[in-house]
């Protein structure tokens, strides 16, 4: 059931009237029921992968927690790691790592018979896989006791705002709410709205807007070239900010009208600084998950250089095979762990340049320059993120700037379809101007955000400013909204 | 009892009175009257400003309803430009219309049926998209409503139950009830382009094929083919309209004849990578259940000026080949009325 439907909508709002009419002893029920409903809605077979997920991270943990030795309480993580990683390979890696072993073994002569096979991806199952995971591990550790209430730990592996994309929770911040009463909350009630509204018209009006073009573009990016590759690269950058950030501000929404805090999942991140800020802004419930059990577990920066160097590679290649199956996702994150690399080799470097062209004395300007620099490489590297093989993603690259003076001689002729430029945008010239429009309008709203917290103001100022506001966006989103485009981009991970 | 206090208790955390619970009933009350207050002028606005797009619509309905013809030509923007109705008698009828999927053509033959005695054939589009999951997306059937009322035939055929049937036909009075008119909305009012928006989701191009350049030609063709043709090229649910329409004609006593519309030489030609051959298996396998399946792909190649665009006849084309189609019908139509009795 996508969140923009209909369907949630209804389902949302029964989900919420039962809520808080039922004592608080029934609540984890209805929400489990709900979470397991929204779940099946999809492909209701893999409700048992979600069971068995739930129930390998259950009993692995209670294991862990009574063993005496560390041996077993080893045994037992292994048990849960193996069995949940086990399950995500399977589902989301086997075709790749067969496909990919058929091509090495034919390269080297040998023949390779295993038939290929296809599954479809259970949806959400990275992310509720993450979330398991890390609650055995947080038991392993002693940060977290294990769960006995079979219910309150299915609840939290598949609590249905944010089981199919995110934030990825932490036991030890999800777990303890669904103990506590939670008393419908008249303020709480309408900022929780607000914010799925929000969400709601980053994905439709703009994400799914500017979709049409990427999708055009990166259907087949041979047929493009120049300035066409630029705007369809940037627009994906535009895109899956406001696809993922949207969903996140749904499901962080409806969890807060519901009385449940989920973690912040994006701050600002096209205002980082530099790649590492970048990576504490963005999908900041993937990123910290990566620190706390794969990075800081390897030794984080307390070992050798070579070896931290070995270890931020290592985490940056994993994340980007996290997102998907393929050589396109492996060279997105190789491609994020060389700047990294190269901002800490560089560092020194850097400060010299700015104190000899006297940058650092203009701070804001230095600033500006910084985020323009950190969004232009992040933006390149989600050429390989996007697009549908390593020789696409090579052209691409490598097109970028074909005919560049043509369309600063031609620009008049954008979004007319014109050869002469690149090719076809895929948007009309109006389209074009409206999702630049609505971008500005996102990105001034980011900015008086970080210093004022709009929503708050909008949902204490008197009715007659409020409702306005309120309706304004709500048919403002329906009205310039783009519908059936693209289903949510991180649904596929 | 013990829910009704939780829920007033929940709403209420302070005080716990019952005049707190009920201002903010009150208050969500007023805002969802507003809020509908507002999208029913909208979508009275927007009802205003489509109603000729209705009435041309409704219009192919009325002229139909006024003739008695023996062959109805069903199908979607191919047919709706290849047939000009001024060239063709009132042996046939056009129920075509753009966009239009197996499963509206069937809805429609079973409207054209039920409405005229006199209807003994169906023309239907066997193009190498017809099949395709593009055209089985095309799952709106507002327009459906329009005309037929066999709710039964459309939820079976749409896999869909009567409760969306009926939001559906809701939505003919208030449109905006459905998602998609409000991106047309926003077209109208931003644009101005009516026409365009009218026709968003299978506009033709007023330009002529021939006057563009051959890089222009291909990159509009493989645009157009990678929009229709995208894998699967064979849905499902499309062949089993087809199956449907064929045992729809079959108990009704209908022959069915088989149309495969006329080309641009590029589309023909660059369609070969889209993997057609499966298309062309299942029209083959079903060959005989057709009275004819009438090939003009071809017919065209080497004329560029008879079409509007890479997979669409212009006017003149239309002209020239409606003749061709007529002659070829009437010629079906005279051995076809033996085999049928």
């Amino acid at each position: 059931m996508s969140f923009i439907s209909l369907n949630f909508l209804i389902f949302f709002a029964v989900v919420v009237i039962l809520y808080f009419s039922l004592p608080h002893r029934f609540r984890w029920l209805l929400l489990l029921c709900a979470s397991y409903y929204f779940y099946m809605s999809a492909v209701p077979v893999y409700v048992f992968l979600l069971l068995t997920t739930t129930l390998i991270s259950y009993v692995s943990a209670l294991y862990i927690a009574r063993s005496q030795d560390i041996f077993h309480r080893r045994v037992w993580l292994g048990i849960s790691l193996a069995g949940n990683l086990g399950l995500l390979v399977v589902f989301k890696y086997a075709g790749f790592l067969n496909e990919s072993a058929q091509k090495i073994l034919e390269h080297i002569g040998l023949g390779y018979n295993l038939p290929g096979f296809s599954i479809l991806l259970p949806i959400g199952i990275s992310f509720y896989t993450f979330q398991a995971l890390s609650y055995s591990m947080d038991v392993y550790r002693g940060v977290k006791e294990p769960e006995k209430h079979f219910g309150y730990f299915a609840l939290y592996v598949s609590f249905f705002p944010q089981l199919v994309a995110g934030p990825i929770e932490r036991s030890t911040r999800l777990l303890p709410q669904f103990y506590k009463t939670v008393q419908f909350d008249y303020l709480r009630f309408t900022l929780g709205l607000q914010l799925m509204l929000w969400g709601i018209f980053k994905k439709v009006a703009i994400a799914d807007r500017l979709a049409v073009v990427v999708n055009h573009v990166y259907a087949d990016p041979t047929q493009f070239h120049g300035i066409t590759l630029i705007i369809a690269t940037y627009a994906f950058a535009i895109q899956i900010y406001c696809d993922f950030s949207g969903y996140s501000d749904i499901a962080v929404g409806a969890a807060y009208v519901l009385g449940y805090d989920l973690m912040q999942n994006f701050r600002r991140p096209y205002f980082a600084t530099s790649i590492r800020d970048f990576w504490q802004r963005w999908h900041i419930s993937l990123s910290t998950w990566f620190r706390d059990y794969l990075y800081i577990p390897l030794g984080g920066g307390r070992v050798f250089r070579v070896r931290w160097y070995v270890n931020i590679m290592a985490v940056f290649i994993i994340s980007g095979l996290w997102h998907g199956a393929g050589f396109t996702f492996l060279a997105w994150g190789a491609l994020h762990g060389i700047y990294y690399l190269f901002s800490i080799w560089f560092k020194e470097m850097r400060r010299a340049f700015t104190e000899l062209i006297h940058l650092d004395a203009f701070p804001v300007l230095h600033k500006a320059v910084r985020i323009l620099i950190t969004f232009h490489m992040v933006t390149f590297a989600w050429i390989f993120f996007r697009a549908e093989s390593m020789s696409d993603a090579i052209y691409v690259a490598a097109n970028l700037f074909v005919d560049i003076d043509r369309f600063i001689f031609n620009i008049g002729k954008l979004g007319q379809g014109n050869a002469l430029i690149g090719g076809d945008l895929g948007l009309s010239k109006s389209d074009l101007l409206t999702a630049l429009m609505l971008i500005v309008v996102l990105f001034i709203t980011q900015i008086i955000q970080s210093k004022v917290n709009i929503r708050t103001a909008v949902a204490k100022s008197p009715i007659w400013l409020r409702w306005p506001a309120y309706y304004l966006l709500i048919f403002g989103t329906l009205l310039l909204g783009k519908y059936g485009i693209q289903e949510f981009i991180y649904f596929q991970f | 009892m013990a829910s009704r206090n939780s829920f007033i208790s929940s709403f209420d955390p302070g005080s716990k009175s019952k005049r707190s619970v009920r201002r903010v009933w009150i208050r969500t009350g007023w805002f969802i009257v507003v809020f509908i207050l507002i999208f029913g002028l909208l979508s009275t606005h927007y009802a205003m400003l489509v109603q000729n797009d209705q009435a041309a619509y409704l219009r192919i309905i009325d002229r139909f309803s006024e003739s008695s013809p023996l062959v109805v030509i069903l199908g979607d923007s191919h047919p709706l430009n290849a047939v000009d109705m001024q060239e063709i008698d009132e042996t046939y009828a056009l129920l075509a219309h753009g966009g239009d999927n197996l499963r509206q053509m069937v809805i429609k033959l079973d409207y054209a049926v039920s409405c005229k005695q006199s209807i003994k054939y169906a023309v239907i589009p066997l193009d190498y998209h017809s099949l395709a999951v593009y055209r089985e997306r095309a799952g709106d059937f507002s327009r459906d409503l329009y005309y037929s009322s066999n709710y039964q035939l459309i939820t079976s055929l749409y896999g869909t139950n009567y409760l969306n049937v009926i939001f559906h036909k809701l939505s003919l009075h208030v449109p905006l009830l459905d998602a998609s008119n409000w991106e047309r909305y926003y077209l109208i009012l931003t644009a101005k382009m009516e026409n365009k928006a009218l026709a968003a989701s299978e506009a033709v191009t007023p330009e002529n094929w021939s006057l563009l350049n051959d890089q222009k030609r291909n990159i509009d063709t493989i645009a157009r083919l990678k929009g229709q043709l995208e894998p699967p090229i064979v849905s499902d649910e499309m062949v089993r309209a087809l199956e449907f329409m064929i045992s729809y004609c079959k108990n009704n006593k209908i022959a069915l004849i088989g149309v495969r519309y006329p080309v641009t030489a590029e589309y023909l030609e660059l369609a070969g990578a889209f993997g057609i051959e499966q298309v062309n298996d299942i029209y083959l396998e079903k060959a005989e259940v057709f009275l004819a399946i009438l090939d003009y792909r071809e017919i065209f190649a080497e004329s560029p000026g008879y079409f509007a665009n890479t997979d669409h006849l212009s006017a003149e084309g239309a002209k020239v080949f409606t003749n061709i189609l007529q002659k070829d019908l009437g010629s079906l139509l005279e051995s076809g009325v033996e085999s049928l009795k």
